[in-house]
């Protein structure tokens, strides 16, 4: 692993908010105390101003292990912590996970889990070092101890059209529940019944339901990915694997067509479906394209995780009609996925922009150095875009690129439900961009700045 | 001014008999006249039982496990002749990190300037084993020793334990850390165990600081409870450690020591394995001369 800056991800415990994302889960963590806040100024605060759903992260239990700890190990501490939090907590399961610390004098968390095995609540665990992964790694180490250890039934039977939904990030992916919302109304209106255990409302009756679904959905390019299989192997649950979270009118209609094939629903529906939406959204363009105004600088770059760089370039190629000069993929992706990925990236529907270098690293600085210098004395034509996360935001700043925030960490603006998934997600994508444009290139808010002066405003008129 | 406390550290493979002969060596030095401090650095925590008529003292952990602060002069027992004694203690078997005990444990002490409250003339720190990670290193790693012997028979794990400790001293020599006083020859009874040992120190740039020879009279007297000195002191082995007290004493200049590398090691070890054969053959072929 190279010598990083500007770290795009949260060390491995920060797994830990896959298990918050899951309502009544609740993760009680052994390890050092600042763990819990550090990955929450990662993957929340300073991740459009996210916070836990159903347990405050303040109220989360931890032994906050110390020196004491770590000589004399702190599985007694754990297992008394655990004992109080299943007094405490209203919880369907616990997930006991341990930081480095822990980790590194052997602490045996399995032990303290298997004590609890009688408990009415199940407990169960999982080892997440950040000395051997980032917070997307701790999150695939989460959903495998969700399948191995609390799935242990078989299937109660296969229901016909249940889908669940897997490769969407919780936290790390700013958007993550806007999006899921959206693919839950999308999946729904054509005629499945997806099954998705993150946000409100889903918990552990959607974790419950994953056995029992027809198929797998993974929306994204690497991401989740071993739990499909896992799952496939297990419950024998056949998966449908989409390259990307689909943003935009191109995208969308490809996945929304490769989802009907798969799950064999009606083709006229699905293009009616399609055609109505499509309706809607060249509408809104159409009226966006009229107002004027500035237009887009043609070239653009992205430094995010893979996940958005293979959403986002496409689109951007596709929809937005932009050429990439370059694409960092900054959260250390398995070398294994790289060669699928970089294919994915470089078969957008309208192709003929194939050569553009794309770059996998853990160093989210790199990019900064790419193009730092870039602006000279470029027309704003022919200047670049940037989209990333909050700390390109800043290149792009200096350089007067215009930038969309795309990826964690997202910047401490509020993202709510945001999401640009599907037709509604291009739509605000133009609009953002759009609005970036204005700012960089006019200066933001000419009104505002007239408010501000009203004397130079009245003395300029008086000439 | 204040007086410079010696402080000594005692490494060597487990069982090698560094307990036995840090506690000889202590006693003989308090014999001397000087007031000394043993300080066992072993989870075990048996370094001082003899000085202490074989009797077990809390160590500085067990304090800490059960009050969670602990005052350095809760720790510290005194034994044969006011000798006083100190046993950082460790994690129960299997959990927690004994290193880190170990650093714990000696920093209780330094912070709270013990020693210096105690007017010592000497502090020796009684090592476990090997230097397997870095808290068996804090001895020598923050100059907290000025001296390290190690305690080896001529048996090849015990040389290449103290083969690995020298590689530690070098490691933090040029950062304050201690240096190598010389080797403690322990077992030694035959005389090409001597000479193996002899080759090593020579190959390593050290000296041996003493040849201990294995005796019935330290078990006697560990069996009451007691060290040689105490439990025999006119005996012939008593002698023994009192000459190691008294070359010690004397001693002023440590060196950074020169290891082998793993590959030289295994060569110089296969040269005496062949050596070894050669001489187990020839007394074997004596004694069947003589039936």
């Amino acid at each position: 692993m190279a010598c990083s800056e500007q770290s795009r991800v949260a060390c491995g415990i920060g797994g830990f908010y896959t298990a918050l994302a899951i309502e009544s889960v609740l993760p009680i963590l052994h390890s050092g105390p600042g763990c819990l806040f550090n990955v929450a100024g990662v993957l929340a605060l300073a991740n459009g101003r996210q916070s836990a759903i159903t347990y405050y992260e303040s109220s989360i239990p931890s032994t906050n292990f110390c020196e004491e700890d770590v000589i004399f190990g702190g599985v007694e501490r754990l297992r008394n912590l655990t004992a109080k939090a299943l007094e405490y907590y209203k919880t369907d399961l616990v997930i006991i996970v341990d930081g480095c610390t822990a980790e590194i004098v052997g602490d045996d968390i399995e032990e303290v889990a298997n004590d609890f095995a009688d408990s009415e609540t199940p407990v169960i665990f999982a080892s997440l070092p950040g000395f051997k992964g980032n917070n997307v790694w701790g999150h695939s180490q989460i959903l495998n101890a969700i399948v191995d250890q609390y799935l242990t039934k078989p299937s109660k039977g296969v229901q016909k059209g249940l889908v669940n939904i897997f490769g969407v990030l919780p936290y790390y992916d700013p958007f993550w529940l806007g999006t899921l919302e959206q693919l839950e109304n999308l999946l729904t209106d054509i005629g499945l019944t997806p099954n998705i255990i993150y946000g409100p409302g889903k918990g552990i009756e959607a974790v419950n339901q994953i056995p029992d679904a027809e198929f797998n959905l993974l929306v994204g390019p690497w991401v989740d990915l071993d739990i499909v299989e896992k799952l496939k192997v297990k419950f024998g649950t056949p998966y449908l694997h989409y390259p990307c979270v689909p943003v935009g009118a191109t995208e969308i209609a490809a996945f929304i067509r490769a989802v009907s094939e798969y799950a064999k629903l009606d083709s006229e529906k699905t293009e009616a479906y399609i055609k109505k939406n499509e309706d809607r959204y060249y509408s809104y363009l159409w009226r966006f394209n009229r107002m004027g105004g500035v237009m887009f600088p043609q070239k653009f770059y992205v430094n995010a995780s893979a996940s958005a760089a293979v959403s986002f370039t496409r689109f951007l190629i596709n929809d937005v009609g932009l050429i990439p000069q370059k694409i960092f993929i900054s959260e250390n992706v398995p070398e294994e996925h790289h060669a699928q990925i970089e294919k994915w990236l470089r078969e957008p529907k309208y192709d003929g922009i194939k050569d553009y270098e794309i770059v996998f690293t853990d160093d989210g600085g790199l990019c900064d150095v790419e193009i730092k210098g870039l602006k000279s004395t470029d027309l704003e034509l022919t200047r670049a875009c940037l989209f990333g996360t909050t700390w390109d935001e800043l290149t792009a700043k200096n350089n007067g690129f215009p930038f969309v925030s795309i990826s964690a960490p997202y910047g401490d603006r509020a993202v709510v439900n945001k999401s640009y998934f599907g037709y509604d997600g291009g739509i605000t994508f133009f609009a953002d961009l759009y609005n970036d444009c204005i700012y960089k290139f006019l200066g933001s808010g000419s009104v505002a700045n007239i408010d501000v002066q009203p004397e130079a405003a009245l003395g300029a008129d008086a000439c | 001014m204040a007086k410079q406390i010696k402080q000594i550290a005692i490494y060597g493979k487990g069982g090698i008999g560094k307990s036995t002969t840090t506690s000889n060596l202590s006693a003989a030095l308090s014999d001397m006249g000087y007031k000394v401090m043993q300080f066992g650095c072993d989870p075990k925590a048996d370094s001082t039982n003899t000085l202490r008529d074989g009797t077990y003292i809390p160590t500085v952990l067990d304090l800490l496990r059960e009050k969670g602060q602990v005052k350095a002069e809760e720790s510290i027992f005194q034994g044969y002749n006011g000798i006083y004694c100190v046993e950082a203690g460790g994690p129960a078997p299997g959990v927690g990190c004994a290193g880190r005990g170990i650093i714990t444990a000696v920093q209780l002490l330094k912070q709270q300037h013990v020693f210096e409250d105690l007017d010592l003339d000497y502090v020796i720190y009684d090592v476990l084993g090997d230097v397997v990670c870095g808290g068996f290193a804090v001895p020598i790693r923050e100059g907290i020793a000025q001296h390290v012997f190690t305690v080896s028979s001529s048996d090849f794990m015990a040389i290449y334990a103290a083969n690995n400790l020298f590689k530690g001293i070098k490691k933090y020599s040029n950062a304050g850390g201690a240096l190598l006083g010389g080797v403690i020859a322990n077992s030694v009874t035959s005389p090409y165990q001597r000479s193996i040992i002899d080759d090593f120190v020579e190959k390593t740039q050290t000296q041996v600081m003493e040849y201990i020879p294995r005796s019935i009279t330290v078990t006697q007297s560990e069996l009451s409870g007691k060290t040689t000195i105490e439990g025999a002191p006119d005996s012939e082995q008593a002698k023994v450690y009192r000459a190691l007290a008294k070359r010690i004493d004397e001693h002023t200049e440590s060196k950074t020591p020169n290891p082998l590398d793993s590959q030289q090691l295994k060569e110089w070890a296969a040269k005496w394995a062949e050596q070894i054969i050669a001489v187990e053959k020839g007394e074997i072929t004596s004694q069947a001369a003589g039936i």
